[in-house]
């Protein structure tokens, strides 16, 4: 857990400061931004991190930074924390993948509970990233022949139907497809199917 | 009476006029050319009572419609000439007018008509004699073989002393000066002979006999609560040289008593009062019965004789200086000597003056009320306008309540995260400068929570605060601290734009507060369709004309109507769909109140800008 970061994005200085106190005693590791534009310029990425964010401040409001992160791809766990939290900008919030939404004052166990489960699904995206990486990288080291045996493999056709699409032998298709399944470092078929539809890679 | 010149030479006309038949009927004596008359008075000239009779009796003689008549008036001075006076004065009498002899002698008061009857075969042509001031029966009903007739007086003693007491009430004792031995109680008694002491229920004392020096120092040390009564009708201890009133006088001047008599011919000598029959009464009567004798048919015959009836008479002074209330008289008292009233002197312009004074006493009660009411409808206005400003005071929080919301639960959120922060911080060890950390932390957010509050209440309060010197830059502080959230909310950027020095004016915090939050809410309303990026709220404060404070609103919204913008300020005049048009009125009648002025034009870019000016509060005022 020491290794995830919570980021606070507060206009309000004694808020950013009671919210450090309060989640490094539950261990987090923390960071403090005054606005969306700061937190934009400077917040490192990568890593377990979740962001604490307000939804009214000046200028870029904590709506706007969310849209601003979809935009740029860097998208992570939100706890969106109001002073007047009114019911269309949670919906709004939330639709847009906020993992929770809490009204000023908010109880500290509330807090570390949402923020809990953000970094949990922090930590989830951040295996489901690396273990796409790792299939990507071994789909990467297919060749096209391999390639285009996988797509028609994981559509569940037998070796004959595929050397009759790809107009070769059965026998050619079993070499391409025994190099293929051992690239892909999978047993068996379900097996390929399963990393295949992480990467949403879809028969032909 | 254009005739009468023509009448006094041709004598007969007149009693031609008067009575024709009978002049030719019988013609009796030859007729004088003129009537005369001649008054014998009893006493000397100027006792009061001869001065009102024979002033009285000439004017009556001379208002009644016959002829012109000779008056003439002699004083037999009786009283202090006595003895063988009466034939020197008769002696006179013919000799004097021997010539011109009278065609009717009148007697005043008892003495004369004594004279008249004794001597009345040597008197003349023994002429009619007409009597007054005389109420004792023995002269009328005996028979002189005289041709008299008369006005009989009538002098109420006892009435007088009743009435006295009546006006003095808690007397307890009546001290009687009078003739030690009368002569002729039936003269010198007038007025008291039917007297009686026992009817009274006081204390008599009787002064008579004394010596003169004796008794006016008797007088003057009479016990409280006394009265004098005086009795006489000649004067007592006449010695010949004093005339008859001239005893009252005296007494009436060191007495510590009021004096009473019978007599009118005292009142006014030092007697406060008498009940008898009014001297100018008898005059006027006595005049009535002339004329009769005059015009008499017959020479033996004469008018009878005439009864007055008695009245209470005053003296004025003396009144005043017993302390007798004019109120407390009887019905149809007479009060002599009393000054004329204003009225009575001046009667056109004392009614015209107050006439003036009460058509000016009732325009003033007019101004007065008119003024009693203006004040009252001034304070009614002034109240109802401070509760619409307290209304949409109310209303206007009611439209900061999600960033006053957001203003306290900043705070409060601080507040509890460092809470429980410190709680954890405690489970696991904390050290105490930690701990002093955070609740330092907690004080400073809970005051800024409460300080929320406040301004809120201030602002939500009704009662009028008092006026007092304030900076407007701190007052654009506040209000930029209250409307903090709002700008926020709505992604409105604020400038403040305050004056290098400050810029002190006099009035209400919370009303001035009011005008500007007002303005500043107007122009956040005009930047709903702005685009965010471009909502700009710049607030200034500069020295404005005139010596005065003004502070401006400028806002990139969309602008006033040009046809609204004379009229923004006016009560129900409105840009906004949903507006009541109050919000300015308001915050004119506010500014107006203060002295100041408002204002708004568009801006050459974009948008309006409002401002207020206020009177500068010189350095040295404050």
């Amino acid at each position: 857990m020491s290794n995830a970061t919570v980021c606070v994005v507060d206009d309000e200085p004694s808020v950013r400061r009671s919210l450090t106190r309060l989640l490094q005693t539950a261990g987090y590791q923390v960071e403090t931004y005054a606005s969306a534009r700061e937190f934009l310029d400077r917040a490192p990425q990568g890593g377990v991190r979740c962001l604490v964010l307000d939804v009214k401040m000046p200028d870029l409001n904590g709506l706007e930074l969310q849209e601003s992160l979809a935009e740029a791809d860097r998208a992570l766990p939100i706890v969106f924390i109001t002073g007047h939290g009114d019911i269309p900008t949670s919906v709004r919030a939330m639709r847009a993948g906020a993992t929770d939404f809490l009204s000023k004052p908010f109880d500290a166990e509330d807090l570390l509970a949402a923020i809990d489960r953000a970094l949990a699904s922090a930590r989830q995206q951040l295996e489901d990233d690396e273990a796409r990486h790792d299939i990507e990288e071994r789909i990467a080291t297919l060749t096209p022949r391999e390639h285009e045996v996988l797509r028609h493999v994981i559509t569940g056709q037998l070796n004959k139907q595929i050397a009759a699409d790809l107009g070769t032998s059965e026998k050619t298709i079993k070499v391409h497809r025994g190099r293929m399944m051992r690239k892909m470092q999978v047993q068996s078929v379900a097996e390929l199917v399963r990393l295949c539809e992480k990467l949403g890679i879809q028969g032909p | 009476m254009a005739l009468r010149g023509a009448v006094a030479c041709g004598l007969v006309s007149a009693l031609v006029g008067a009575s024709p038949s009978a002049s030719r009927a019988s013609p009796g004596p030859p007729e004088p050319a003129h009537r005369r008359v001649l008054v014998l008075y009893s006493d000397e000239r100027l006792l009061r009572a001869n001065v009102v009779f024979d002033e009285g009796l000439r004017q009556a003689l001379v208002s009644a419609s016959w002829d012109p008549v000779e008056y003439y008036s002699e004083f037999l001075d009786e009283v202090r000439f006595p003895d063988r006076h009466q034939e020197r004065t008769l002696d006179f009498l013919l000799t004097k007018y021997g010539e011109q002899p009278p065609d009717v002698i009148v007697a005043f008061a008892p003495p004369s008509l004594d004279f008249c009857l004794s001597f009345h075969s040597q008197l003349f042509d023994q002429p009619p004699i007409v009597f007054a001031a005389i109420d004792i029966d023995a002269f009328l009903h005996a028979d002189h073989g005289v041709k008299v007739t008369g006005v009989r007086a009538r002098f109420d003693g006892p009435e007088t002393l009743r009435l006295a007491l009546q006006l003095h009430p808690g007397t307890r004792n009546v001290f009687i000066v009078g003739e030690a031995a009368p002569l002729d109680p039936a003269r010198t008694l007038m007025g008291w002979s039917d007297f009686r002491e026992s009817d009274f229920p006081v204390q008599f004392e009787h002064l008579t006999s004394k010596p003169i020096p004796e008794l006016l120092d008797r007088l003057a040390h009479l016990p409280d609560n006394s009265l004098v009564v005086y009795q006489s009708a000649l004067g007592i201890g006449a010695t010949g040289s004093l005339p008859l009133h001239a005893l009252t006088e005296h007494m009436a001047r060191v007495s510590r008593a009021p004096i009473y008599a019978a007599l009118d011919a005292f009142v006014g000598h030092g007697v406060v009062g008498a009940v008898t029959t009014p001297t100018s009464d008898m005059a006027e009567a006595t005049a009535e019965l002339i004329a009769e004798v005059f015009a008499r048919q017959s020479a033996d015959e004469m008018p009878p004789v005439r009864a007055l009836a008695a009245k209470p008479i005053f003296d004025w002074q003396q009144m005043r200086r017993w302390g007798v209330r004019e109120k407390h008289l009887p019905t149809g008292s007479i009060v002599l000597s009393a000054p004329p009233s204003l009225w009575q002197q001046h009667a056109r312009w004392v009614g015209a003056a107050t006439a003036v004074f009460l058509v000016q006493s009732g325009l003033i009660l007019a101004l007065v009320l008119q003024s009693v009411r203006r004040r009252r409808a001034e304070r009614e206005v002034l109240r109802r306008r401070q509760e619409l400003a307290h209304t949409t005071r109310v209303a206007t929080m009611g439209e900061l309540t999600a960033s006053l919301a957001h203003e306290i639960n900043q705070p409060l959120a601080a507040i509890l995260s460092n809470t429980q922060a410190a709680q954890r911080l405690l489970a696991a060890g904390a050290t105490n400068g930690e701990i002093r950390e955070i609740l330092d932390d907690i004080e400073a957010d809970d005051q800024r929570a409460g300080e929320v509050i406040r301004r809120m209440r201030a602002l939500l309060r009704k009662e009028v605060s008092e006026p007092v010197t304030l900076d407007v830059n701190d007052l654009v502080a506040e209000v930029a601290d209250l409307v903090h959230g709002e700008l926020i909310l709505q992604n409105v950027s604020l400038v403040l734009e305050p004056s290098q020095t400050p810029l002190h004016v006099h009035g209400d915090r919370i009303q001035l507060q009011q005008v500007l939050l007002n303005l500043v809410m107007n122009a956040l309303d005009a930047m709903k369709d702005t685009a965010s990026a471009d909502r700009k709220l710049i607030v200034r404060t500069t020295t404005g004309e005139k010596r005065a404070v003004r502070v401006s609103v400028a806002d990139s919204g969309v602008g006033v109507p040009d046809e609204s913008i004379e009229r923004i300020f006016d009560r129900f005049v409105t840009t906004k769909p949903h507006g009541m048009g109050l919000g300015l009125a308001i915050c004119r009648s506010i500014v107006e109140a203060h002295g100041g002025r408002v204002g708004a034009t568009n801006n050459p870019a974009r948008g309006a800008t409002f401002w207020f000016e206020l009177p500068i509060l010189e350095e040295a005022r404050r």
